[in-house]
């Protein structure tokens, strides 16, 4: 793909991009601390933020950015004006529009409404209404900033599918710091702390590498393991059934019976 | 600390809303620490209103023990942590804004200096403290907003999704302050998706549809999707006599692998 960063620095975060090439498609995650220019790095790709030095080539491809607060990407006073606003009439009774239309509002749950003001809507439904825009934009290039932020179980799973699918033949970047919810479903990932990192790297050893605080006791004994070289793989308290699985199978070895 | 009673309380946002609270019946004791959850726009925001004082009820009522109602209430009682920083964080500077309670309740300008000083330092926001609010990350902004609760003192804190946005350090340091808001029994309601919570909560309380419900940590566990406990059910189902639920995951790492 043809999107290239190169001697960038970012203002505040003082992020230094020496050289970076976007992939032609997958999903990958952003990781890093507060304040790293994660947000902004994503912002710059979108075009949104200007730099004085270095270079930022998009070629023609179409980028998409999902905002960390759905409320910066709220103009309209209805939930079906939102959706609409950036096709013209002729469009918006062409029969393919209309069946894609309608995919999306089931997909994103927006029928019961479809006609309310976004603007009631709970902090989770306008993170929803904003990512159905995009998925009705289908852009080629699509920037997702603390996608799961404020969102319940249900909808981290719907999300985390619709990303998946989509990164079949699109490229998706996932600025996070929701790692159990990115390791659940991404490859690989960048580290953004001071500089950026220009190849992806495998997330799960970025995880255990960056040493991160734990989120919740079942990541804080899968570290505890790996850190005694239990024979446990990186990515498996992810899913509790199988780290459940392989508890047992450490548990029997212990205790003489495999 | 004193209790806080819903007597037949309930709320909307007028008639062409479809969203509604209520009827809530139940007393939050002082010093208590209520975990709420519940699905997207079910009403836990509004909860979180009703006690701010920005929302009325309008049917029944909210009163402290003394039957004081909620217009009546001192402007520091009730701390809100609101799920966007931005709704909440209105000053130009980091310090300034932190320093927005301090400036009206303290007696001398070094209990104002003490008081921002130290509710910077609680988040880690002191080298920030010059730092215009613009500049910051998602993360920084919502340390900020709860670095200016900290400043205002308050006896009782409403924190909705505290936690969005905060790297693992931010992480640590809110737990570090919820810990120290319990020991000082301070009643808190913390609203989140994020089953860490149950670690410190009294009592749970779910929300759907509008309407709320008690619930055991058990069932909370089991509707969050706890990995913990899902790990567990699987662990005690496949190795009868195991134990170590209630163990701390490295006591459980050395039982697994010594």
């Amino acid at each position: 793909m043809a999107i290239t960063v190169q001697g960038v620095t970012l203002p505040y975060s003082g992020l230094f991009i020496e050289h970076w090439q976007a992939p032609a498609a997958g999903v990958y995650a952003v990781m890093g601390p507060n304040g790293a220019g994660k947000s902004q790095w994503l912002s710059l790709l979108a075009g949104q933020l200007k730099v004085r030095g270095g270079t930022v080539k998009r070629g023609r491809h179409r980028i998409g950015l999902v905002m960390q607060h759905p409320e910066h990407q709220i103009a309209e006073d209805r939930v079906s004006a939102e959706m609409l606003w950036p096709y013209g009439e002729t469009r918006r009774t062409a029969p393919d529009f209309l069946a894609s239309v309608a995919q999306v509002r089931t997909r994103w749950a927006l029928d019961g409404f479809w006609d309310d003001s976004p603007w009631t809507l709970s902090t989770g439904q306008k993170r929803r209404l904003v990512f159905a825009v995009y998925d009705l934009l289908n852009p080629d290039v699509l920037l997702l900033d603390e996608p799961s932020e404020a969102l319940d179980g249900e909808w981290k799973d719907r999300t985390r599918r619709w990303v998946a699918e989509r990164a079949q033949d699109h490229l998706v970047l996932i600025a996070s710091h929701d790692w159990p919810w990115v390791l659940s479903f991404v490859d690989q990932g960048y580290w953004c702390e001071g500089t950026l990192d220009n190849k992806p790297r495998d997330l799960g050893e970025l995880w255990y590498e960056r040493q991160v605080p734990p989120s919740g006791r079942l990541e804080e004994l899968w570290r505890e393991l790996l850190d005694r070289s239990a024979p446990v793989g990186l990515r498996e308290w992810i899913d509790p059934q199988i780290a459940a699985g392989q508890a047992v199978k450490l548990w029997h070895w212990k205790h003489g019976a495999r | 600390m004193t209790a806080i009673i819903f007597e037949g309380v309930g709320t909307d946002y007028g008639k062409d809303s479809h969203y509604a609270l209520g009827s809530l019946d139940f007393t939050i004791q002082g010093g208590e620490c209520i975990f709420v959850s519940g699905p997207n726009g079910g009403g836990k925001t509004t909860l979180a209103r009703l006690l701010a004082g920005t929302v009325k009820a309008v049917r029944g009522k909210i009163m402290l023990a003394d039957g004081s109602e909620r217009g009546e209430w001192p402007p520091t009682l009730v701390g809100w942590v609101q799920q966007e920083p931005e709704h909440q964080v209105i000053a130009e500077r980091v310090g300034e804004d932190v320093g927005i309670s301090p400036s009206w309740y303290a007696g001398s300008y070094q209990e104002y200096q003490n008081a921002k000083d130290g509710a910077l330092a609680a988040l880690g926001l002191t080298a920030m403290f010059q730092r215009v609010v613009q500049s910051l990350s998602g993360g920084e902004l919502h340390r900020t907003a709860m670095a200016a609760i900290v400043a205002q003192r308050p006896e009782v804190w409403v924190m909705d999704e505290p936690e969005a946005m905060m790297d693992r350090a931010g992480q640590v340091a809110l737990w570090e302050l919820v810990g120290q808001l319990k020991q000082k029994r301070a009643t808190v309601v913390m609203i989140s998706h994020d089953a860490r919570w149950l670690a410190v909560a009294d009592r749970c309380l779910w929300i759907a549809g509008g309407q709320a419900l008690w619930l055991g940590h058990e069932d909370m566990a089991a509707r969050l999707a706890d990995p913990w406990h899902e790990f567990w059910e699987i662990m005690e189902s496949q190795v009868p006599g195991a134990g170590g639920r209630d163990k701390s995951p490295g006591e459980v790492a050395r039982m697994l692998w010594p």
